[in-house]
């Protein structure tokens, strides 16, 4: 049960614009732990809605609190920019080894040699990498590589785990097993998540809570089993099709034995 | 809140909790969204860059502090000669015993006597050596120059190519032997860079009542002595050159002496103080010294003694006695 | 043919035997090349780093100066150094004419633009998205910087040697700044003229070849540094 507590993240009256594109939330509240998965077209404002999370970018209009403080994207003070780590779509790796990769973000905190050594490679371990400290970024498989991406934001042990889009450049199986580790891994360590995706049966999979975004708004925003069955927009009920998803979740149900 | 059971655990009870479907009227189908919009960038400061090339800048005053030099360079003296001067030799055997005995540090540039003069007349220069006596005069008539002493001569030759095919060994005057070339089309290399040589040329040719420039057979180098004599060489040409620079190179030229000795060859040296009383910067006592140095009696000696070991004979003959204008 | 092999064997003779003018050049040719891509590097990545990461009004405008100024002729720099630091010029003051200091200022002039033009390209390609996943996971700005530039590592030392190559190689602007000034301004490149000039080819191709060597030996060393690492 839910113990009443302030949100781990809150965000009022935002408008973020990004070119022409306008991004606009009324009202998003997450509590630690959860995990949050935000669906919608190409274009409806997902990767812009968590950057603006992540604090990369500056609102125009309301405000994002963090932890119950206020933040100013990029400007926020280092300490608490650093509780939110976004992984982008892109595994977006840096020259050089594994293991210097995923140790990255603690390099970047201060936490130098033997003990982001140490730290890294328990990471690596839970996402199931062999070898981090001989292999070169280059010779990783397109899971692998997302996976040592996932490692080193997870390697930090942040407050807020940002994914954008993590399972769209893998194969089926791949995903499959990255989904299950992800969702194991998550709820140990009782990490607070969002997670944008195309896939809805993504949602249903590891989210506790689900929001359907289109033209920069969030249509419909709560617990994944509720928007699925009393959807409040037309649109929401569209994508979140729930006679093609039951079928979809039979046969893959049926797949899993 | 999902339970832990897994990912499978989470799609059964999904499955489980589908209510029958309730049948909605479906909107019309939204248009999509335009794409990615223009980058976006951040403030970055520079401030840090700025501290990096300071200390650069730190270590570029090394040379200076390296090199030994530590006259300060209000100290230094410039003085500015010509190339065939420096390419002698004479310099780097006077000057390092000026700079011994008085501690100035003096830095030679060897450029043209035209451009020579023309930095003396901006004040750029302390000293000028040179050997171009009529644009000489003009620069001390324009009040550029304190003082103008003579230093020693030397003299300039004809030098063609072996055998003399334009007979020039038989002319009785320095006219007669430029008309031979010219009447018999002989090629003739000329520095052509307003040098004190060149000068010299272009009033021998004056002198002889003939207008070298448009024919074939004359050629500017615009180059220095060392440069056009081995050109002269090569092409087997006739060229006006210095005696000292002639026979330093005389082992690889293909060429002859074929004129010289006549009083209008002779190239008269002068050391003229830049006047410190119309520009700011020039070093006056610095001048000074030098200048003495120079027509002083140790300097005077060193001067008639250089190139005898090397070439049987000297390159340049002392003056500093004689009365000049 | 004869004359190159001659001029190569004296060339390493006179370096072998440290004679103390060809030092003395060579060094001083190291210090005022050395300093000036330096300086070159930090102004040049500076700028590649402020112009390739960010946009700002004008910047097209900006980088098509600075793609100009690559191949400004180094004459014309030394020119315009010279001009400043007369004595009668602006900076006559400072007394820096005919000194190392000056071959080193324009030096820098010709190498800066060099090495900003090739660390704009550079940090343009990489992608924005790096940028913003290593702010992400924690990095100040300085810290970003640096790894963007061990990123672009092989294209920034590409920058380095193109600036390094272009100016121990050029000699109309260290000769009208420096004067060539033996035991002062006198490098490898203005002493090569000089030489020849004097008709002592056997001279000028000995200092030549050592120039050639020394150029070669910097190279090989950032070459080395350019491709430590990197994997295929």
């Amino acid at each position: 049960m839910v113990i009443e507590e302030s949100p781990v993240l809150e965000v009022e009256g935002l408008v973020v614009r990004r070119g022409r594109f306008r991004l606009q939330i009324r009202r998003l509240e997450l509590f630690q732990g959860e995990i949050l998965a935000v669906v919608g077209p190409n274009g409806s404002g997902k990767t812009t809605l968590l950057m603006s999370l992540g604090l990369l970018l500056k609102p125009e209009e309301g405000r994002v609190k963090l932890c119950g403080k206020l933040t100013s994207g990029l400007a926020t003070p280092l300490e608490l920019r650093r509780k939110v780590v976004m992984v982008f779509q892109k595994p977006l790796l840096l020259n050089g080894t594994v293991l210097e990769n995923v140790s990255l973000g603690l390099r970047l905190r201060g936490i130098r040699g033997k003990r982001s050594d140490e730290q890294a490679l328990v990471a690596l371990e839970k996402l199931g990498i062999a070898h981090p400290k001989r292999r070169h970024v280059k010779g990783l498989s397109g899971g692998e590589a997302q996976r040592v991406s996932l490692a080193r934001a997870l390697a930090v042990e942040p407050e807020v785990l940002l994914l954008d889009e993590p399972f769209s450049s893998l194969d089926p199986p791949s995903k499959d097993r990255l989904l299950e580790d992800l969702d194991r891994l998550l709820h140990a360590t009782g990490t607070t998540a969002i997670m944008t995706t195309h896939d809805r049966l993504d949602a249903m999979s590891i989210c506790d809570k689900v929001a359907v975004m289109c033209e920069g708004e969030i249509l419909q925003m709560g617990p994944t089993s509720e928007v699925v069955h009393r959807p409040l927009h037309p649109f929401v009920a569209e994508f979140l099709d729930l006679r093609k998803t039951k079928e979809r979740l039979t046969s893959l149900l049926a797949s899993k034995g | 809140m999902n339970k832990r059971g897994g990912v499978k655990g989470n799609l059964k009870r999904a499955l489980l909790d589908m209510a029958p479907e309730k049948e909605l009227p479906l909107s019309h189908l939204l248009p999509s969204l335009a794409g990615r919009s223009a980058k976006r960038g951040h403030r970055m400061t520079p401030l840090f860059r700025l501290i990096w090339p300071l200390l650069a800048l730190l270590i570029s005053a090394w040379p200076y502090v390296s090199s030994g030099d530590r006259v300060p360079p209000k100290q230094d003296v410039i003085l500015a000669t010509t190339t065939s001067t420096q390419d002698s030799g004479l310099l780097d055997v006077l000057l390092p015993v000026f700079q011994k005995s008085t501690g100035v540090l003096v830095k030679t540039i060897a450029v043209g006597s035209g451009q020579a003069l023309a930095l003396g007349a901006r004040g750029e220069v302390d000293v000028l050596l040179v050997h171009s006596p009529r644009e000489e005069l003009k620069f001390m008539e324009a009040g550029f120059g304190a003082r103008r002493r003579l230093v020693m001569y030397n003299d300039f030759v004809l030098a063609g190519p072996k055998g003399d095919p334009a007979g020039v060994r038989d002319a009785r005057s320095v006219e007669e032997a430029f008309r031979k070339v010219a009447d018999g089309g002989f090629l003739f290399i000329s520095r052509g860079d307003l040098s004190g040589t060149h000068v010299l040329e272009t009033e021998l040719w004056k002198k002889a009542n003939v207008n070298p420039h448009g024919n074939r057979w004359y050629q500017e180098s615009g180059q220095g002595m060392g440069q056009t004599l081995l050109i002269a060489s090569e092409k087997g040409a006739y060229t006006l050159s210095d005696r000292g620079t002639y026979l330093a190179l005389a082992s690889k030229l293909a060429l002859e002496i074929c004129f010289q000795g006549a009083e209008e060859l002779r190239n008269i040296y002068h050391v003229i103080e830049v006047n410190c009383s119309r520009f700011d910067r020039v070093n006056c006592q610095g001048a000074r010294l030098l200048a003495d140095f120079l027509v002083s009696r140790e300097a005077q000696r060193m001067i008639r003694d250089f190139g005898v070991d090397r070439f049987g004979t000297p390159l340049f003959f002392p003056a500093a006695t004689e009365q000049e204008k | 043919m004869e004359l190159i092999v001659e001029g190569m064997k004296r060339g390493i003779g006179l370096f072998l035997r440290g004679d103390r003018e060809v030092v003395e050049v060579v060094l001083l040719t190291l210090q005022v090349s050395g300093t000036a891509t330096l300086l070159s590097l930090f102004f040049g990545v500076g700028i590649g780093a402020l112009v390739g990461l960010r946009q700002f009004p004008g910047r097209t405008f900006f980088l098509s100066i600075v793609n100009t100024a690559m191949g400004l002729p180094p004459v014309v720099v030394g020119l315009f150094v010279t001009l400043m630091l007369w004595r009668s010029g602006p900076l006559g003051a400072l007394g820096l004419l005919y000194t190392p200091t000056a071959m080193i200022l324009a030096q820098a002039i010709i190498a800066t633009p060099i090495i900003a033009g090739i660390s704009v390209a550079a940090f343009q390609s990489l992608s924005q998205e790096l940028r913003l996943q290593i702010l992400s996971l924690g990095a100040r700005r300085r810290q970003l910087v640096w790894l963007l530039i061990k990123e672009a590592r092989l294209q920034l030392l590409a920058a380095v040697m193109a600036g390094f190559g272009g100016v121990v190689s050029e000699v109309g602007a260290s000769m009208m700044v420096g004067g060539n000034i033996r035991g002062c301004t006198r490098v490898l490149t203005t002493a090569t003229v000089m030489e020849t000039a004097k008709g002592n080819f056997e001279l000028a191709i000995a200092l030549s070849v050592i120039l050639l060597l020394l150029a070669y030996a910097v190279t090989v060393a950032l070459t080395s540094l350019q491709q430590r690492g990197h994997k295929w």
